[in-house]
């Protein structure tokens, strides 16, 4: 009994590293069983049972597109796990092509040029799925729009001028030209536009927000823009018309892998030609200028469109702020299971060579000096996206607290214990687990504790690769500039970090002698 | 194993010679107080018995058996170890300082709290003490626990590395009674090292006196006391009868 009790902290320890990992397996189980089943009943036909995985990239088009399709499908019965905000169309495309997710809205040009590497600027949705057949991937037919670059100004000044096409512009050598910093410099922005229409003038950069605000305020006259883009609407500007054809072309459709059911296929080609770029524009601008939820808008545009009406659940903040509530545990806790397991042990093994403690240490401290974002973008090719990428980018965040205060709290315990512990007969295995490891237990403990508050801050990013939890909603508001949103993700991560800390502090207390977190040795 | 017996140990450390050629044999069952100054080499002379420390040349021999480097926690637990400072782990309490090794050593619940019990009452301390932790105590407690732990396991060799320099002189004179008390239950074969000359003829048979790293004088306390070899010696034992 006695043995018992004073093992009892580093069982504790102990059991949570060990808790967490058959938690990180069963969850790494369960989604990729979710994954594999989803896709196999894909085959079979019938929709009730079906879950379709929906992504979509992080700009409000890309969610408002990806919603509707998700709208569209359960309205047919389907049910459907949405994957919203991913980081760019690489991410998705990814995602796509490794069968994490069924479908996304992808643009022509970005698929031939970005994805596909072909050779442009016009792509048919032909020639792109002659190339994505060797992936089991599928285009469908277009929603009907294309969000390309085009050059936007304002209404009455257009009017004024009776200016309708790009190819007039050079007659108006007084208009002020402002581009944003990436049209500038883009092949396929400024100097090949300059070049096709012999504009001239000497266009200055400026941030692509701002410009609207310029043009607003006069300014400026022109600017480049997106063709469906929103804002157009709320500055009443027009876009001028390429009529030499010089923008490549990005008309937006379902891109899908070739297992998906043909009724899902079929529903989605429903959409084909009912969105033209007017039609985008406004409704974009719902979302950006009347603040609806995509959700809404969505439900709006189908039932305009007569496909029925979805139920819009009030409700789905609150749902959805719990999965992510979830979601941003597990990944926090399995990442902070493992680290601890590897920062323990690689501490206990390497604590008495003063020379590899030095060079684990700094090695683990270059780890940290990745920048969090830069470091789950690497894990893309090595472990494509999702919980896993997310899960191994926050282990490496969270190893060095730990493994730094390890070796620190076992290198730094009174000397005259450690030689007492060895002089009464104990072995290398039992000097640190009677003596050196409870020792070290509150300094450990704290290492633990950086490591979790690190790692529930970090796995906000983790949206931006997949992989949910809490970072979703902040993403989410970020592409649309909705503080709302963003507090959404922003508080209850705030708030985990405080428990989290509450937590540890508890665990501590009991664990931890209160005379040990003195620091008071016997005289 | 109640044989210690040394021959011709070295030691340097960085250069510095610590120990030079020591050739020693401890007496069983009694007491050898190893006496010197700071920096005289006795707390080396100590851990080279168990192991803490390896000498550069020379044979430890245990029982007539050399020691074995690649044994040592099981040597080590036939060897009581008390320290300066006693050297309690701060995290376990009293009573679980006292009888970790046994319980490692899969002693059953009722021998380990019997044994533990008997050792108490010996050095006078109460079970009130069993709970609590070694900040708790005053120092002359805490110097009698890790004897207590020292002697758990029956050891038939203790070593004692300066155990009461840091008491006071009051609770010094007291343990100093119960120790003597214990050799005499408990007799076994025990190296104290301590620098006050007056302690080694109070609680020692045998007297070693070491200067330098070298012994300068060794044999029954008595006989070191009526004739002693030099100066140094003197000086030693000049200094211990101001103190009686």
């Amino acid at each position: 009994m006695r043995n018992l009790l004073h093992t009892v902290p580093l069982l504790i320890v102990v059991l949570l590293l060990f808790v967490s990992t058959p938690i990180a397996a069963a969850t790494t189980l369960g989604t990729t069983l979710g994954t594999t089943l989803g896709t196999t009943s894909a085959k079979d036909d019938s929709s009730s049972e079906t879950t379709i995985t929906v992504a979509s990239k992080n700009f409000g088009e890309s969610y408002l597109l990806s919603e509707i399709m998700a709208q569209l499908l359960e309205l047919n019965g389907y049910r459907v796990d949405r994957r919203f905000g991913l980081g760019g169309s690489l991410v998705c495309y990814e995602a796509l092509a490794s069968g994490e997710v069924d479908v996304y809205a992808e643009y022509t040009g970005t698929l031939g040029q970005a994805i596909l590497k072909l050779q442009g600027p016009k792509f048919s949705t032909e020639s792109l799925n002659e190339s994505l057949a060797p992936e089991k991937l599928l285009m469908l037919n277009s929603f009907g729009f294309n969000n390309t670059y085009a050059i936007a100004l304002q209404h009455a000044v257009a009017k004024q001028r009776n200016l309708t096409k790009v190819s007039q512009l050079s007659e108006h050598s007084d208009l002020v030209l402002a581009f944003s910093l990436e049209f500038l410099n883009r092949e396929d922005g400024w100097p090949g536009l300059n070049e096709t229409y012999k504009i001239g003038g000497e266009p200055s950069g400026i941030e692509h927000g701002l410009a609207y605000q310029a043009i607003e305020q006069g300014k400026i006259d022109v600017t480049d823009a997106y063709s469906t883009d929103g804002d157009l609407e709320r500055y009443k500007l027009i876009t001028l018309d390429d009529d030499k054809g010089y923008f490549p072309q990005y008309f937006a459709s379902p891109l899908v892998r070739q297992d998906l059911p043909k009724k899902a296929r079929d529903l989605l080609n429903q959409l084909a030609d009912r969105i033209d770029d007017e039609m985008m524009r406004s409704l974009n601008a719902e979302v950006v200028i009347e603040n609806k939820s995509f959700a809404q808008v969505a439900q709006g545009f189908l039932e305009r469109q007569g496909f029925g009406t979805s139920i819009v659940n009030e409700n789905a903040m609150w749902h959805k702020l719990f999965d992510n509530v979830i979601t941003h545990l597990q990944l926090t806790l399995i990442a902070l299971g493992l680290g601890c397991v590897f920062g323990l042990l690689i501490g206990v093994l390497v604590f008495r060579s003063r020379g590899l403690s030095r060079m684990v240490v700094y090695i683990a401290g270059l780890m940290q000096t990745v920048p969090s974002i830069a470091l789950l973008a690497l894990m893309i090719p090595l472990f494509g996206i999702g919980m896993l990428p997310a899960i191994v980018a926050l282990f490496l965040y969270s190893i060095l607290p730990i493994l730094r205060n390890t070796i620190t709290a076992l290198v730094t315990i009174d000397p005259l214990l450690k030689r007492v512990a060895d002089a009464i007969g104990l072995t290398p295995m039992q000097q640190l687990r009677h003596v050196l490891l409870p020792l070290a237990m509150p300094n450990i403990l704290s290492g633990i504790k950086t490591a979790a508050v690190i790692s529930i801050g970090t796995a906000t990013l983790a949206a931006f690769i997949g992989a949910g939890g809490l970072g979703e909603p902040i993403v989410t508001g970020l592409a649309l500039n909705d503080t709302n949103l963003i507090l959404q993700g922003a508080i209850p991560a705030a708030v985990l970090a405080i428990l989290v800390e509450l937590f540890f502090e508890g665990l501590e207390r009991l664990v931890v002698k209160p005379h040990m977190l003195k620091g008071r040795l016997p005289e | 194993m109640t044989s210690v017996d040394l021959t011709h140990i070295s030691k340097t450390y960085g250069g510095d010679r610590v120990l030079t050629d020591i050739s020693l044999s401890l007496p069983e069952n009694q007491v050898t107080a190893l006496v010197g100054e700071s920096g005289s080499g006795k707390s080396t002379l100590l851990q080279i018995i168990n192991g803490l420390v390896k000498p550069d040349s020379g044979q430890i021999r245990l029982g007539g058996k050399l020691l074995d480097y690649d044994n040592l926690p099981e040597i080590r637990r036939n060897m009581g170890y008390a320290v300066q400072g006693a050297g309690l782990f701060p995290h376990l309490t009293i009573e679980q300082n006292v009888t970790l090794v046994a319980s490692l050593n899969g002693w059953p619940q009722d021998q380990q709290a019997e044994r533990y019990q008997y050792l108490i009452s010996l050095l006078e301390l109460t079970d009130e003490f069993s709970n609590r932790y070694p900040h708790s105590l005053s120092g002359g407690q805490q110097q009698r626990v890790s004897l207590c732990r020292a002697m758990m396991l029956n050891p038939s060799l203790m070593l004692l590395d300066e155990p009461f320099s840091a008491l006071d002189p009051i609770t010094r004179m007291t343990i100093h009674e119960e120790f003597s008390r214990l050799s005499e239950v408990e007799p076994r074969t025990i190296m104290l090292v301590t620098h006050d000359m007056s302690e080694a003829i109070k609680l020692a048979k045998y007297i070693v006196i070491l200067k330098g790293g070298e012994i300068v004088q060794q044999g029954e306390a008595e006989d070191v006391q009526s004739s002693p070899e030099d100066d140094y010696v003197q000086k030693l034992l000049k200094m211990a009868g101001g103190f009686r």
